[in-house]
């Protein structure tokens, strides 16, 4: 067997070839323009707030004044303000928490494991979602830091010794989670902000006032884009997508292997982590659309976040529902099958006979039932109706933690210690300000980010395909016989036809001088620049550079434009040997750590465990091993692309700060050897640059 | 470009190429004569070892038997797996390799005749404990194994278990046998009706797969070690048969490729693909397995732990140290680096070693009930995966040397073709 270096480049001919009877729905309605989607999403952050903003703020921010309340009572008067008793010792504290946690999986569902599945359709929801994982794990940190009681004590639960040189027992699920949880917050943090610099330049570049300016400036590192830049840039977005897909299933794992790794029945049988993590994704779901039809309705974004996008949205949750209903039915089925009189009574009490049974045909109608209906299009395809089916997959998915936790622990193995679980008002106004903190946080973000990620909804649209063969109007989304194929393509092309590429560079504001001098610049030419109409033209411009002995070529462009660092001279980004150092060490680190404290430093043996047992250790070394590998991967792509830069020379060209909205440029260095400011010029303008200047440096 | 083929009557049917196919993917008719000149006599001899193990000892053939046969089934149930997720994910690139796919599902059909010894075994007392302990008088047993007896044999009980397994072959058969037929009448027809069809069939087929396929599981596998259990066993199972027919069908188009075949039409860059969502199952298998070991590991109840217990005495130790190595930790390092997913040869053998693999995974499953002391490596466990396994080929075979290669006339043609793998 050879081994073969044929690639698709042998078939250069791209485009349509054979009959489309079914052509794809663009993932953006109507007719977007690079430009349009800048100033569509961007505004909404420019523009003061519509009014029903501020009344919701208030609300939210008293819900969540609420829960501050609620916190404060707690830590000044002890755990007991709960309802929380014996056997029901964990209630409404960790019901949140498992809830919470479970909400932010969406977001890295969409932002990192859609990535890699090339799902692009997830441009236009995954900035929104990341934001919500972000937002839902700061809800959930809230409760390791309170059920503890003894507020000031929370340290130990972080590694370090308490005054007998004791450390905290690696072995139990409670620290896997403080892992889990702290190193998803940061991952998450890292993939979002990641995800938001070139927006952030987009922000920066529109900005009418100094203070916008200097704040995404600041917050934006000085992103330009220049493919120097995104080939580092797209390789880290897709280790950190790579990072984050194990670390999302590991995380609900973990979490339960708070309830798994124990012996009461009804919490440990083994397809826990599976099911949580299903689960997880399905509330996740839920949540992200009932936060994202209203948004999408409010600030007229139908044209980006489709119809489609919540029919396939609503997919997701059909088919992760049943997954959960799958583990409901594995359980009980297994229960019964076992032949464990233990695990059965507890199933039976649970569905049949006892004092839960309604929360847990709740659970079981919200979270099993309801989605069903998502099999008809109707249902999935009206915003209104959706949102009233995920309102009952919310209520459903805290139901479910809800009967996991309580119904279990009521009703263990001793009939003399059965007992019930009634909250009390503090249980209810620190789950009601979990709610009000996770909405201010979340308006707060509308307010001041863009919630869609405009540099890459920009990469999806039509005209950004090179290959792209547009077809004429009147055929648009129709099939060989001249009619839709299907209902969907019918509603799509009533947005109209998208808009066609853009050939003409539109003209500068002010006249562009043949040479730009640059604020306190030393004379000295930094180099040439041009700008060209749309991402094909300055792809075979930079080609025709290159080729004609220029080696300091750079494209500047608002999304990553497929094959432009090869185009001016560039390999594949080496950033993966940094994700990789940072993984062995935090795996090393991990290693060192877990069995040094755990068998030789203070050895301890906690259930029965050995001191050197690696199953126990499992989590922590791959929770360490991504919170390393993620770490490292920031860090390096800042490195590598030589930010932050928060001023250049090419800033004081008239038309650069395009480069962030709907601008492509080309320069050429002085430092190339061939460079000379009148032919660099003359060179850039017979390849079709417009607004040619040479910079000063 | 015209020619004609056979359909599955024999008449002959006028197919329309279309213009612009990199390379021929008319049916192969005869042209696999070197390959079952190969395969016809293996595949026999290997039937032939197992008649004799059938007369020589019938515990053993019963076992190995049982051990091949989840083998062939487990990847032809993954093959109408993937056949049917493409249409879920309306997908585009993997239309060429769906042809595959779907040709590998023709197993399913032999597979139901051969269930018939796994019978046979079962009710002659041969190979399932459980048939002997529902049988048992109950004032014989103590303590808990009454309890246990009583729901065994509900479960257990003859009829129940057959109409179940009727079942579980009618879903499998019929829904491979739609897809497949819609498939190649599109073929003829061309069109979006049929694509239509597939997609909206395709989903129930995958949520009744999956559940049947656990069942299956819990009844065949999980049951032969009757007073164990593990709610995650059925996805376990899943994860084993999703690999094995992922490799199968990238040994298979490579096969194709070195006759000569599809060298423009399923090229590197659908294999890198392949080679990806290879290496994202070996993670999740690591996952899965990782969850049942630790969970019962930690947990430490006897009535857990006997799974793993058995499988800790003389050579089954070593066994299960090296299973997550090889099958999880050697092909994670093989398929990570890029270039390793875009060789042939890499993943020529990349394929082969995780098929290994899994024969291995299902032998730890299956073998250790009938030799609980120690490894006892007998020609049958040779024989049976390998007849199994050409069985599988056979059909795969079958469904070539009638069929286009590829869905010529599918709605998504254009993604497939020169499709370019899009990596930063």
């Amino acid at each position: 067997m050879t081994a073969t270096t044929h690639t698709a480049d042998t078939h250069a001919s791209h485009g349509p070839k054979f009959p489309d009877p079914l052509p794809r729905i663009p993932l953006v309605w109507g007719p977007a323009t690079y430009d349009s989607l800048s100033e569509q999403i961007s505004e909404i952050t420019e523009k003061p707030q519509p009014y029903w903003w501020w009344p919701a703020f208030l609300i939210s921010a008293a819900l969540m004044t609420g829960g501050v309340t609620a916190a404060t009572y707690l830590i000044s008067t002890g755990v007991g303000v709960w309802g929380s008793n014996n056997p029901v010792n964990w209630a409404f504290d960790i019901t949140n928490f498992v809830f919470w946690i479970g909400i932010g999986h969406a977001g890295t569902l969409i932002s990192a494991i859609l990535f890699l599945f090339r799902q692009k359709w997830r441009t236009s929801i995954n900035r929104f979602s990341e934001a919500m994982t972000i937002f839902a794990v700061i809800c959930a940190g809230i409760y390791p830091g309170i059920h503890v009681g003894r507020f000031w004590y929370a340290w130990f639960m972080f590694p370090l010794p308490n005054a007998n040189h004791i450390f905290q027992n690696f072995r139990s699920a409670l620290l896997w989670d403080l892992f889990a949880v702290s190193t998803y917050f940061t991952i998450s943090l890292i993939f979002w902000y990641i995800g938001l610099i070139p927006d952030l330049g987009t922000l920066r570049d529109r900005a009418k006032s100094r203070t916008r300016q200097l704040i995404f400036g600041f917050l934006s590192l000085g992103w330009r884009g220049s493919t120097r830049h995104w080939r580092h840039y797209e390789v880290a977005y897709l280790m950190l997508a790579g990072l984050s897909t194990p670390l999302v299933l590991s995380v609900h794992s973990v979490v339960s292997f708070d309830f798994a790794t124990s012996l009461i029945p009804g919490w440990h049988t083994t397809i826990f982590p599976p099911y949580f993590v299903a689960g997880a994704i399905f509330g996740g779901f839920a949540m992200v659309l009932q936060c994202m039809i209203p948004a999408r309705a409010v600030y007229k974004l139908d044209n980006v976040v489709t119809i489609k996008h919540i029919d396939v949205m609503c997919k997701f949750i059909l088919a992760t529902g049943t997954l959960v209903g799958y583990a409901y039915c594995m359980e009980l089925f297994t229960a019964w099958f076992s032949g464990n009189p233990y695990e059965w009574q507890t199933f039976k009490d649970r569905a049949f006979t006892g004092d839960y049974t309604w929360a847990y045909w709740t659970m079981m109608t919200c979270n099993l039932f309801i989605p069903q209906v998502f099999w008809f299009r109707w249902c999935r395809q009206t915003p209104w109706f959706v949102l009233i089916v995920v309102t009952f997959v919310n209520v459903g998915m805290w139901y479910e933690r809800f009967v996991i936790i309580v119904q279990s622990l009521s009703h263990d193995f001793l009939p003399g210690s059965w007992g019930q679980f009634y909250p009390s008002w503090v249980d209810w106004l620190q789950m009601i300000g979990d709610f009000g903190l996770f909405f201010t946080l979340t308006l707060l973000f509308i307010r001041a980010l863009p919630m869609i990620a405009i540099a890459e909804v920009k990469g999806v649209l039509p005209m950004a395909n090179p290959h792209g063969h547009p077809v004429a109007d009147d055929k648009y989304l129709k099939g060989l016989d001249g009619e839709y194929p299907t209902a969907d393509h019918a509603m799509a092309a009533e947005y109209g036809a998208p808009a066609h590429a853009v050939t003409e560079v539109p003209p500068s504001p002010t006249p562009v001088p043949a040479f730009i001098p640059t604020p306190g610049g030393n004379g000295k030419p930094w180099g040439a620049v041009a700008e060209f109409a749309n991402g094909t033209l300055l792809l075979a411009a930079a080609k025709a550079t290159v080729a004609a002995g220029y080696k300091n070529v750079d494209a500047w462009t608002p999304f990553y434009v497929h094959g432009m660092k090869e185009a001016i001279g560039r390999t594949r980004s080496r950033l993966p040997l940094f994700t990789l150092a940072g993984g062995l060490t935090g795996l090393t680190a991990a290693v060192c750590m877990q069995f040094y404290l755990m068998a030789y430093y203070y050895p301890t043996i906690v259930g029965g465990k050995e001191y050197r047992s690696w199953e126990a250790f499992t989590p922590i070394f791959f929770e360490m091993m991504i919170l390393f590998s993620g770490i490292f991967t920031l860090l390096s792509l800042i490195g590598l692309c030589g930010l932050p830069q928060f001023f250049h020379p090419l800033d004081s060209h008239p038309t650069f700060n395009r480069s962030t909205q709907g601008g492509f440029f080309l320069t050429i260095e002085a430092k190339d050897p061939r460079f000379n400011p009148d032919t660099a010029r003359a060179f850039l303008e017979s390849l079709g640059g417009k607004h040619v200047a040479v910079v000063e440096a | 470009m015209s020619t004609a083929t056979t359909n599955t009557t024999g008449e002959p049917q006028p197919l329309t190429y279309p213009d612009g196919l990199p390379d021929s993917v008319a049916p192969l008719g005869d042209k696999p004569v070197r390959a079952l000149r190969i395969l016809i006599p293996i595949v026999s001899f290997a039937a032939g070892a197992l008649i004799v193990g059938w007369y020589l000892n019938p515990k053993q053939f019963y076992h190995s038997y049982l051990f091949g046969y989840v083998f062939a089934l487990d990847i032809a149930l993954g093959a109408l797996f993937w056949t049917l997720i493409h249409h879920v994910a309306d997908a585009g690139w993997s239309v060429g390799l769906r042809r595959i796919f779907e040709n590998i599902t023709r197993a399913i059909l032999p597979l139901v005749a051969l269930f018939i010894p796994v019978l046979i075994g079962i009710y002659s007392g041969k190979l399932h404990a459980w048939f002997e302990f529902i049988h048992k008088d109950p004032s014989t047993l103590v303590g808990h194994e009454v309890h246990l007896q009583h729901v065994k044999h509900l479960y257990f009980a003859t009829p129940f278990l057959l109409c179940r397994l009727t079942f579980y072959f009618a879903v499998w058969g019929i829904y491979a046998r739609r897809m497949r037929d819609w498939s190649t009448r599109q073929d003829v027809e061309g069109g979006v009706a049929l694509t239509k069809k597939m997609h909206w069939w395709a989903p129930s087929g995958v949520a009744l797969l999956g559940l049947t396929a656990t069942f299956f599981a819990f009844d065949i596998v999980m049951s032969l070690q009757y007073s164990w259990f593990s709610t995650i066993f059925g996805v376990y199972f899943w994860v084993g048969g999703i690999r094995g027919s992922l490799a199968t069908c990238v040994l298979v188009v490579l096969a194709l490729r070195r006759a000569g075949y599809l060298q423009h039409t399923i090229t590197v860059e659908h294999l890198h693909d392949v080679a990806k969502i290879m290496f994202g199952f070996t993670v999740f298998w690591a996952y899965i397995a990782f969850s049942q070991y630790f969970l019962i590991w930690y947990g430490n109840m006897p009535e857990e732990t006997q799974f793993y217990l058995l499988r800790r005495n003389g050579a089954w130790y070593p066994m299960s140290i090296l299973l997550p190595i090889l099958y999880f930790v050697v092909p994670f390092f093989m398929l990570l680096p890029r270039a390793h997913k875009r060789s042939v040869r890499w993943l020529a053998f990349i394929a082969t070693w995780i098929l290994v693999m899994h024969a291995y995974d299902l032998y730890w499953q299956i073998l250790p009930v009938l030799h609980n002391d120690t490894i006892h490596l007998h020609y049958l466990d040779v024989a049976a995966p390998v007849c199994m396994f050409g069985v599988v080929l056979l059909s795969t075979i079958w469904g070539l040397q009638r069929f286009p290669l590829i869905p010529i006339r599918d709605a998504r043609l254009n993604e497939t073709i020169g499709y370019e793998n899009e990596t930063p």
